[in-house]
Protein backbone atom coordinates (compact mmCIF):
# COMPACT_ATOMS: atom_id res chain seq x y z
CA UNK A 1 0.00 0.00 0.00
CA UNK A 2 1.20 3.38 -0.80
CA UNK A 3 2.01 5.95 2.13
CA UNK A 4 -0.15 8.86 2.22
CA UNK A 5 3.02 11.24 1.04
CA UNK A 6 4.04 8.69 -1.97
CA UNK A 7 0.72 8.13 -3.09
CA UNK A 8 0.22 12.36 -2.94
CA UNK A 9 3.53 12.92 -5.19
CA UNK A 10 1.78 10.14 -7.60
CA UNK A 11 -1.43 12.05 -8.00
CA UNK A 12 0.34 14.94 -8.88
CA UNK A 13 3.25 13.63 -11.26
CA UNK A 14 -0.18 11.82 -12.89
CA UNK A 15 -1.49 15.68 -12.78
CA UNK A 16 1.24 17.37 -14.23
CA UNK A 17 1.61 14.85 -16.93
CA UNK A 18 -1.72 14.92 -17.84
CA UNK A 19 -1.72 18.84 -17.96
CA UNK A 20 1.87 18.29 -20.40
CA UNK A 21 -0.02 15.62 -22.88
CA UNK A 22 -3.67 16.27 -22.65
CA UNK A 23 -3.60 20.23 -21.92
CA UNK A 24 -5.33 19.49 -18.75
CA UNK A 25 -5.38 22.50 -15.72
CA UNK A 26 -1.73 22.76 -14.83
CA UNK A 27 -1.73 21.52 -10.90
CA UNK A 28 -1.95 24.05 -8.21
CA UNK A 29 1.25 25.76 -7.22
CA UNK A 30 3.14 25.41 -10.45
CA UNK A 31 4.45 27.81 -13.11
CA UNK A 32 1.21 27.91 -15.68
CA UNK A 33 2.71 29.69 -18.24
CA UNK A 34 6.01 27.76 -18.08
CA UNK A 35 4.40 24.43 -17.81
CA UNK A 36 2.54 25.08 -20.83
CA UNK A 37 5.15 26.12 -22.70
CA UNK A 38 6.69 22.84 -21.87
CA UNK A 39 3.68 21.20 -23.30
CA UNK A 40 4.17 23.07 -26.61
CA UNK A 41 7.69 22.15 -26.85
CA UNK A 42 7.31 18.83 -25.95
CA UNK A 43 5.34 17.87 -29.51
CA UNK A 44 7.93 19.91 -31.39
CA UNK A 45 10.59 17.83 -30.13
CA UNK A 46 8.51 14.47 -30.89
CA UNK A 47 8.16 15.93 -34.45
CA UNK A 48 12.00 16.96 -34.45
CA UNK A 49 13.07 13.40 -33.33
CA UNK A 50 10.82 11.66 -35.83
CA UNK A 51 12.27 14.21 -38.46
CA UNK A 52 15.80 13.60 -37.46
CA UNK A 53 15.13 9.14 -38.05
CA UNK A 54 12.97 9.19 -40.05
CA UNK A 55 13.36 11.98 -43.09
CA UNK A 56 11.45 10.30 -46.08
CA UNK A 57 8.81 9.87 -44.08
CA UNK A 58 8.78 13.82 -43.68
CA UNK A 59 9.49 14.50 -47.12
CA UNK A 60 6.63 12.30 -48.60
CA UNK A 61 4.41 14.16 -46.14
CA UNK A 62 5.25 17.14 -48.06
CA UNK A 63 5.02 20.89 -46.59
CA UNK A 64 2.00 20.08 -44.35
CA UNK A 65 4.04 17.84 -42.34
CA UNK A 66 4.65 20.26 -39.55
CA UNK A 67 0.77 21.76 -39.37
CA UNK A 68 -0.51 17.70 -39.60
CA UNK A 69 1.94 16.43 -36.77
CA UNK A 70 1.24 19.05 -34.51
CA UNK A 71 -2.40 18.16 -34.60
CA UNK A 72 -1.50 14.27 -34.50
CA UNK A 73 0.82 15.14 -31.18
CA UNK A 74 -1.57 17.56 -29.26
CA UNK A 75 -4.21 14.56 -29.27
CA UNK A 76 -1.89 11.64 -29.20
CA UNK A 77 0.65 10.59 -26.49
CA UNK A 78 3.43 9.21 -27.02
CA UNK A 79 3.19 5.19 -27.57
CA UNK A 80 4.28 3.41 -24.25
CA UNK A 81 8.07 2.69 -26.43
CA UNK A 82 8.55 6.10 -26.48
CA UNK A 83 10.28 5.49 -29.56
CA UNK A 84 10.40 8.28 -32.38
CA UNK A 85 9.81 5.80 -35.18
CA UNK A 86 7.06 3.94 -33.38
CA UNK A 87 5.76 7.66 -32.87
CA UNK A 88 5.82 8.24 -36.76
CA UNK A 89 4.27 4.51 -37.86
CA UNK A 90 1.02 5.98 -35.22
CA UNK A 91 1.43 9.37 -36.97
CA UNK A 92 0.67 7.68 -40.10
CA UNK A 93 -1.88 5.38 -38.99
CA UNK A 94 -3.78 8.47 -37.64
CA UNK A 95 -3.29 10.08 -40.99
CA UNK A 96 -4.29 7.34 -43.25
CA UNK A 97 -7.92 7.60 -41.69
CA UNK A 98 -8.27 11.43 -42.15
CA UNK A 99 -6.90 10.92 -45.68
CA UNK A 100 -6.56 8.74 -48.34
CA UNK A 101 -2.89 7.70 -48.14
CA UNK A 102 -0.31 8.17 -51.13
CA UNK A 103 1.60 5.21 -52.27
CA UNK A 104 4.65 6.64 -51.33
CA UNK A 105 3.24 6.70 -47.61
CA UNK A 106 1.58 3.62 -47.75
CA UNK A 107 5.31 1.97 -48.70
CA UNK A 108 6.84 3.86 -45.81
CA UNK A 109 4.13 1.76 -43.13
CA UNK A 110 4.89 -1.31 -44.81
CA UNK A 111 8.10 -0.70 -44.74
CA UNK A 112 8.16 -0.07 -41.24
CA UNK A 113 5.32 -2.94 -40.35
CA UNK A 114 7.76 -5.97 -42.34
CA UNK A 115 10.82 -4.73 -40.17
CA UNK A 116 9.77 -3.62 -36.53
CA UNK A 117 7.50 -5.00 -33.58
CA UNK A 118 7.20 -2.29 -31.22
CA UNK A 119 7.72 -3.28 -27.49
CA UNK A 120 7.34 -1.50 -24.15
CA UNK A 121 11.42 -1.39 -23.71
CA UNK A 122 11.22 -0.03 -27.29
CA UNK A 123 11.21 -1.47 -31.51
CA UNK A 124 12.41 -4.86 -32.07
CA UNK A 125 13.80 -5.89 -35.25
CA UNK A 126 11.64 -8.47 -36.59
CA UNK A 127 13.40 -11.57 -37.50
CA UNK A 128 12.53 -15.02 -39.39
CA UNK A 129 9.93 -14.31 -42.53
CA UNK A 130 7.65 -11.91 -43.29
CA UNK A 131 5.27 -10.45 -45.83
CA UNK A 132 3.44 -7.96 -46.37
CA UNK A 133 1.14 -7.31 -49.52
CA UNK A 134 -0.96 -4.08 -50.89
CA UNK A 135 -2.67 -3.14 -53.93
CA UNK A 136 -1.34 0.51 -54.15
CA UNK A 137 -4.44 3.08 -55.47
CA UNK A 138 -2.91 5.81 -57.34
CA UNK A 139 -0.19 3.79 -59.40
CA UNK A 140 -2.65 0.90 -59.94
CA UNK A 141 0.25 -1.88 -58.66
CA UNK A 142 0.48 -4.73 -55.87
CA UNK A 143 3.26 -4.24 -53.84
CA UNK A 144 4.98 -7.31 -52.58
CA UNK A 145 7.60 -7.31 -49.50
CA UNK A 146 9.60 -10.86 -48.21
CA UNK A 147 11.27 -10.14 -44.88
CA UNK A 148 14.06 -13.48 -44.77
CA UNK A 149 16.42 -14.54 -42.57
CA UNK A 150 19.17 -14.18 -45.04
CA UNK A 151 17.99 -11.29 -47.28
CA UNK A 152 16.81 -9.08 -45.09
CA UNK A 153 13.89 -7.09 -46.71
CA UNK A 154 13.06 -6.93 -50.23
CA UNK A 155 10.63 -5.36 -52.14
CA UNK A 156 8.10 -6.23 -55.56
CA UNK A 157 6.26 -3.98 -57.46
CA UNK A 158 3.91 -5.09 -59.93
CA UNK A 159 1.03 -3.66 -62.12
CA UNK A 160 -2.34 -4.73 -60.79
CA UNK A 161 -4.35 -4.68 -63.96
CA UNK A 162 -2.43 -8.50 -65.19
CA UNK B 1 32.84 4.28 0.39
CA UNK B 2 36.00 4.12 -1.38
CA UNK B 3 35.66 5.56 -5.01
CA UNK B 4 38.39 4.38 -7.71
CA UNK B 5 36.78 5.70 -10.54
CA UNK B 6 38.78 5.40 -14.21
CA UNK B 7 40.23 8.63 -15.79
CA UNK B 8 38.00 9.18 -18.71
CA UNK B 9 39.28 13.07 -20.11
CA UNK B 10 37.74 14.81 -22.64
CA UNK B 11 34.09 12.99 -24.68
CA UNK B 12 31.30 13.47 -26.49
CA UNK B 13 27.63 11.88 -26.70
CA UNK B 14 28.29 9.26 -29.83
CA UNK B 15 25.80 10.37 -32.64
CA UNK B 16 26.06 8.44 -36.08
CA UNK B 17 25.81 11.98 -37.75
CA UNK B 18 29.05 12.39 -35.35
CA UNK B 19 31.19 9.17 -35.81
CA UNK B 20 33.77 10.65 -38.58
CA UNK B 21 34.61 13.43 -36.41
CA UNK B 22 34.75 11.17 -33.24
CA UNK B 23 36.88 8.53 -35.25
CA UNK B 24 39.52 11.41 -35.95
CA UNK B 25 39.89 12.56 -32.92
CA UNK B 26 42.34 10.49 -30.94
CA UNK B 27 41.99 12.60 -27.59
CA UNK B 28 38.47 10.99 -26.92
CA UNK B 29 38.94 8.85 -24.46
CA UNK B 30 35.15 8.34 -23.43
CA UNK B 31 31.52 8.42 -25.49
CA UNK B 32 27.89 7.79 -24.01
CA UNK B 33 25.44 5.92 -26.27
CA UNK B 34 21.35 6.36 -25.82
CA UNK B 35 20.85 3.29 -23.80
CA UNK B 36 17.54 2.70 -24.95
CA UNK B 37 18.48 2.56 -28.75
CA UNK B 38 20.65 -0.40 -28.27
CA UNK B 39 18.17 -2.20 -25.40
CA UNK B 40 17.45 -4.64 -28.54
CA UNK B 41 19.80 -5.13 -30.38
CA UNK B 42 22.55 -8.21 -29.15
CA UNK B 43 25.53 -6.65 -31.23
CA UNK B 44 27.86 -3.18 -31.18
CA UNK B 45 27.84 -1.35 -34.35
CA UNK B 46 30.70 -1.59 -36.06
CA UNK B 47 31.91 2.46 -35.35
CA UNK B 48 31.48 1.87 -31.63
CA UNK B 49 33.18 -1.26 -31.54
CA UNK B 50 36.54 0.48 -33.54
CA UNK B 51 36.14 3.09 -30.46
CA UNK B 52 36.23 0.28 -28.13
CA UNK B 53 38.87 -1.37 -29.59
CA UNK B 54 41.27 1.95 -29.48
CA UNK B 55 40.12 2.16 -25.78
CA UNK B 56 37.48 4.55 -25.68
CA UNK B 57 35.05 3.68 -22.59
CA UNK B 58 31.44 3.55 -23.73
CA UNK B 59 28.91 4.70 -21.12
CA UNK B 60 25.26 3.94 -21.64
CA UNK B 61 23.57 6.85 -20.69
CA UNK B 62 19.00 6.06 -20.19
CA UNK B 63 16.21 8.08 -20.02
CA UNK B 64 13.39 5.67 -19.34
CA UNK B 65 14.22 3.95 -16.00
CA UNK B 66 11.70 6.84 -14.60
CA UNK B 67 14.35 6.71 -11.08
CA UNK B 68 11.67 9.84 -9.89
CA UNK B 69 8.45 8.33 -10.59
CA UNK B 70 6.33 7.32 -7.40
CA UNK B 71 5.72 3.49 -8.54
CA UNK B 72 8.98 0.68 -8.29
CA UNK B 73 11.22 0.42 -11.50
CA UNK B 74 10.47 -1.59 -14.07
CA UNK B 75 12.90 -4.71 -13.77
CA UNK B 76 12.75 -5.77 -17.70
CA UNK B 77 14.43 -2.54 -17.80
CA UNK B 78 17.01 -2.78 -15.41
CA UNK B 79 17.86 -6.03 -17.06
CA UNK B 80 17.91 -4.20 -20.16
CA UNK B 81 20.32 -1.65 -18.85
CA UNK B 82 22.44 -4.00 -17.34
CA UNK B 83 23.12 -6.23 -19.88
CA UNK B 84 23.91 -2.99 -22.02
CA UNK B 85 26.25 -2.56 -19.72
CA UNK B 86 28.62 -5.70 -19.90
CA UNK B 87 28.07 -5.39 -23.41
CA UNK B 88 29.82 -2.33 -24.08
CA UNK B 89 31.78 -3.45 -21.25
CA UNK B 90 30.99 -0.10 -19.47
CA UNK B 91 32.69 1.45 -16.37
CA UNK B 92 28.87 2.54 -14.88
CA UNK B 93 25.72 3.85 -16.37
CA UNK B 94 23.98 7.24 -16.45
CA UNK B 95 20.35 8.09 -15.70
CA UNK B 96 18.43 11.11 -14.43
CA UNK B 97 17.17 12.65 -11.19
CA UNK B 98 13.82 13.10 -12.87
CA UNK B 99 10.71 11.38 -14.11
CA UNK B 100 9.65 10.47 -17.75
CA UNK B 101 5.88 8.96 -17.16
CA UNK B 102 2.81 9.00 -14.96
CA UNK B 103 -0.49 7.82 -14.97
CA UNK B 104 0.58 5.66 -18.08
CA UNK B 105 1.28 8.27 -19.92
CA UNK B 106 5.05 8.88 -22.04
CA UNK B 107 6.50 12.13 -22.08
CA UNK B 108 9.40 11.62 -23.79
CA UNK B 109 10.54 14.13 -21.43
CA UNK B 110 13.07 14.60 -18.18
CA UNK B 111 10.64 15.94 -15.67
CA UNK B 112 11.41 17.90 -12.32
CA UNK B 113 10.38 16.26 -9.22
CA UNK B 114 9.76 18.00 -5.58
CA UNK B 115 13.21 18.43 -3.64
CA UNK B 116 11.18 17.16 -0.29
CA UNK B 117 11.74 14.60 2.06
CA UNK B 118 8.82 12.48 0.86
CA UNK B 119 10.28 12.64 -2.62
CA UNK B 120 14.01 11.64 -1.39
CA UNK B 121 12.65 8.75 0.19
CA UNK B 122 11.11 7.13 -2.67
CA UNK B 123 14.12 8.21 -4.81
CA UNK B 124 16.53 6.49 -2.75
CA UNK B 125 14.50 3.58 -2.86
CA UNK B 126 14.23 3.61 -6.80
CA UNK B 127 17.66 3.90 -7.04
CA UNK B 128 18.70 1.54 -3.91
CA UNK B 129 16.88 -1.20 -6.24
CA UNK B 130 18.59 0.28 -9.18
CA UNK B 131 22.05 -0.48 -7.82
CA UNK B 132 21.31 -3.68 -6.10
CA UNK B 133 20.23 -5.18 -9.93
CA UNK B 134 23.26 -3.17 -11.90
CA UNK B 135 26.09 -5.12 -12.38
CA UNK B 136 27.92 -1.10 -12.65
CA UNK B 137 27.63 1.66 -10.72
CA UNK B 138 24.83 4.00 -11.36
CA UNK B 139 25.53 8.14 -11.78
CA UNK B 140 23.07 10.24 -11.86
CA UNK B 141 22.54 13.51 -13.77
CA UNK B 142 20.90 16.92 -12.59
CA UNK B 143 18.49 18.16 -14.92
CA UNK B 144 17.47 21.09 -16.65
CA UNK B 145 14.03 22.61 -15.55
CA UNK B 146 11.70 25.22 -16.76
CA UNK B 147 9.45 25.07 -13.80
CA UNK B 148 10.02 23.88 -10.30
CA UNK B 149 7.62 22.15 -8.03
CA UNK B 150 5.85 24.45 -5.25
CA UNK B 151 6.82 23.79 -1.61
CA UNK B 152 10.76 22.56 -1.98
CA UNK B 153 12.23 21.66 1.52
CA UNK B 154 15.99 21.88 -0.17
CA UNK B 155 17.29 23.33 -2.73
CA UNK B 156 18.92 21.44 -5.21
CA UNK B 157 22.48 21.41 -3.79
CA UNK B 158 20.94 20.11 -0.79
CA UNK B 159 19.31 17.75 -2.21
CA UNK B 160 22.28 16.35 -4.38
CA UNK B 161 24.26 15.89 -0.85
CA UNK B 162 21.25 13.80 0.43
CA UNK B 163 21.21 11.06 -2.12
CA UNK B 164 24.71 10.65 -2.19
CA UNK B 165 24.39 10.36 1.46
CA UNK B 166 22.05 7.50 1.46
CA UNK B 167 22.66 5.61 -2.06
CA UNK B 168 26.39 4.54 -3.55
CA UNK B 169 25.33 6.34 -6.51
CA UNK B 170 27.61 9.04 -8.38
CA UNK B 171 27.03 11.92 -9.80
CA UNK B 172 27.04 13.24 -13.42
CA UNK B 173 26.97 16.46 -13.06
CA UNK B 174 25.26 18.89 -16.31
CA UNK B 175 27.15 21.71 -16.12
CA UNK B 176 24.58 23.26 -18.85
CA UNK B 177 21.62 22.08 -17.03
CA UNK B 178 23.15 24.38 -13.47
CA UNK B 179 23.89 27.18 -16.07
CA UNK B 180 20.20 27.05 -18.09
CA UNK B 181 18.25 26.63 -14.09
CA UNK B 182 20.44 29.19 -12.58
CA UNK B 183 19.07 31.54 -15.73
CA UNK B 184 15.91 30.77 -15.91
CA UNK B 185 15.38 30.04 -11.92
CA UNK B 186 17.82 32.01 -10.22
CA UNK B 187 20.54 30.86 -8.52
CA UNK B 188 24.55 31.01 -8.33
CA UNK B 189 26.20 28.34 -10.47
CA UNK B 190 29.53 28.42 -8.83
CA UNK B 191 28.07 28.76 -5.45
CA UNK B 192 26.36 25.45 -6.32
CA UNK B 193 29.45 23.85 -7.09
CA UNK B 194 31.20 25.00 -3.79
CA UNK B 195 28.48 23.01 -2.00
CA UNK B 196 28.44 19.47 -4.10
CA UNK B 197 30.42 16.27 -3.07
CA UNK B 198 32.58 17.41 -6.03
CA UNK B 199 34.67 13.72 -4.95
CA UNK B 200 31.67 11.83 -6.19
CA UNK B 201 30.80 13.02 -9.95
CA UNK B 202 31.83 10.55 -12.28
CA UNK B 203 31.76 12.66 -15.21
CA UNK B 204 30.53 16.08 -16.78
CA UNK B 205 28.08 16.87 -19.43
CA UNK B 206 28.31 20.12 -21.64
CA UNK B 207 26.34 21.44 -24.36
CA UNK B 208 24.49 24.47 -25.94
CA UNK B 209 21.09 26.21 -25.84
CA UNK B 210 19.73 29.44 -27.06
CA UNK B 211 16.90 32.06 -25.42
CA UNK B 212 13.58 32.50 -26.54
CA UNK B 213 10.74 34.72 -25.40
CA UNK B 214 13.02 35.19 -22.25
CA UNK B 215 13.33 31.46 -21.10
CA UNK B 216 17.11 29.29 -21.84
CA UNK B 217 16.74 26.19 -24.00
CA UNK B 218 19.17 23.17 -22.94
CA UNK B 219 19.10 22.15 -26.90
CA UNK B 220 22.04 20.75 -27.44
CA UNK B 221 21.21 21.97 -30.98
CA UNK B 222 23.03 25.19 -30.72
CA UNK B 223 26.91 26.29 -29.73
CA UNK B 224 28.45 26.30 -26.26
CA UNK B 225 28.28 29.55 -24.10
CA UNK B 226 31.26 30.78 -22.96
CA UNK B 227 29.52 31.01 -19.40
CA UNK B 228 29.38 26.88 -19.13
CA UNK B 229 33.20 26.90 -20.61
CA UNK B 230 33.87 28.78 -17.91
CA UNK B 231 32.36 26.33 -15.52
CA UNK B 232 33.89 23.60 -16.29
CA UNK B 233 37.73 25.42 -15.61
CA UNK B 234 35.91 26.68 -12.27
CA UNK B 235 34.74 23.08 -11.36
CA UNK B 236 38.77 22.48 -12.19
CA UNK B 237 39.78 24.23 -10.41
CA UNK B 238 37.98 22.49 -7.22
CA UNK B 239 38.64 19.54 -7.73
CA UNK B 240 40.17 17.10 -10.75
CA UNK B 241 36.82 15.25 -11.77
CA UNK B 242 37.69 11.72 -13.95
CA UNK B 243 36.18 13.33 -17.49
CA UNK B 244 34.24 16.14 -19.37
CA UNK B 245 32.05 15.43 -22.79
CA UNK B 246 30.09 16.89 -25.14
CA UNK B 247 26.55 16.75 -25.80
CA UNK B 248 25.14 18.10 -29.53
CA UNK B 249 21.83 16.15 -30.70
CA UNK B 250 21.16 18.10 -33.73
CA UNK B 251 21.81 20.68 -36.28
CA UNK B 252 25.45 18.91 -36.30
CA UNK B 253 28.45 21.17 -36.83
CA UNK B 254 30.75 20.39 -39.45
CA UNK B 255 34.37 18.42 -38.32
CA UNK B 256 36.13 21.68 -37.45
CA UNK B 257 33.62 23.85 -35.52
CA UNK B 258 33.02 20.64 -33.36
CA UNK B 259 36.79 20.08 -33.11
CA UNK B 260 36.76 23.60 -31.82
CA UNK B 261 34.26 23.01 -29.21
CA UNK B 262 36.28 20.22 -27.97
CA UNK B 263 39.30 22.07 -27.93
CA UNK B 264 37.45 24.94 -25.81
CA UNK B 265 36.39 22.29 -23.08
CA UNK B 266 40.32 20.57 -23.09
CA UNK B 267 41.49 24.59 -22.90
CA UNK B 268 39.06 25.07 -19.71
CA UNK B 269 40.07 21.74 -18.00
CA UNK B 270 43.85 22.83 -18.42
CA UNK B 271 43.42 26.34 -17.07
CA UNK B 272 41.38 24.73 -13.80
CA UNK B 273 44.08 22.37 -13.33
CA UNK B 274 46.31 25.09 -13.32
CA UNK B 275 44.57 27.01 -11.16
CA UNK B 276 44.25 24.53 -8.59
CA UNK B 277 47.63 23.76 -8.46
CA UNK B 278 48.31 27.11 -7.88
CA UNK B 279 45.99 27.43 -5.09
CA UNK B 280 47.78 24.30 -3.87
CA UNK B 281 46.47 23.91 -0.16
CA UNK B 282 43.36 26.36 -0.41
CA UNK B 283 41.77 23.90 -1.96
CA UNK B 284 42.93 20.44 -1.36
CA UNK B 285 42.73 17.83 -3.56
CA UNK B 286 40.83 15.05 -2.31
CA UNK B 287 41.03 12.29 -5.51
CA UNK B 288 42.89 13.35 -8.19
CA UNK B 289 41.84 11.34 -11.04
CA UNK B 290 44.07 12.91 -13.61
Amino acid sequence: MMSASREAISDTQADLVRALVHGTPVPAGFDEQRVQAVARSLVNKRRQALARIWPSLVKRVGDSFIAKFTEYGQTHPLPTSANALADGRAFLAWLAVKEPPTDDLRIEALAYDLRWRETPLGLCRRGGFGIKIARLAQSEKWLLGLRTPWRGDRWWGMPANV
Amino acid sequence: MTLSLPNLGLGIGWRAQLAHAILNRPDIGFVEILAEDYFLSETIPPPLQALHDRGVHIIPHGVGLNLGGAEPIDPARLAALGELAQRMQAPFVSEHIAFVRAAGLETGHLLPIPRTHAMLDILVKNIRQAEAALPVPLVLENIAILFDWPNAEMDEAAFLNAICERTDALLLLDLENIYANARNLGGDPVALLDRLPLERVAYVHVAGGYEADGVFHDTHAHPLHEEVVALVEALYARMAVPGVMLERDDRFPDDAELGTELDAIAAAIARGNIERHERGFAHPVLSDAS
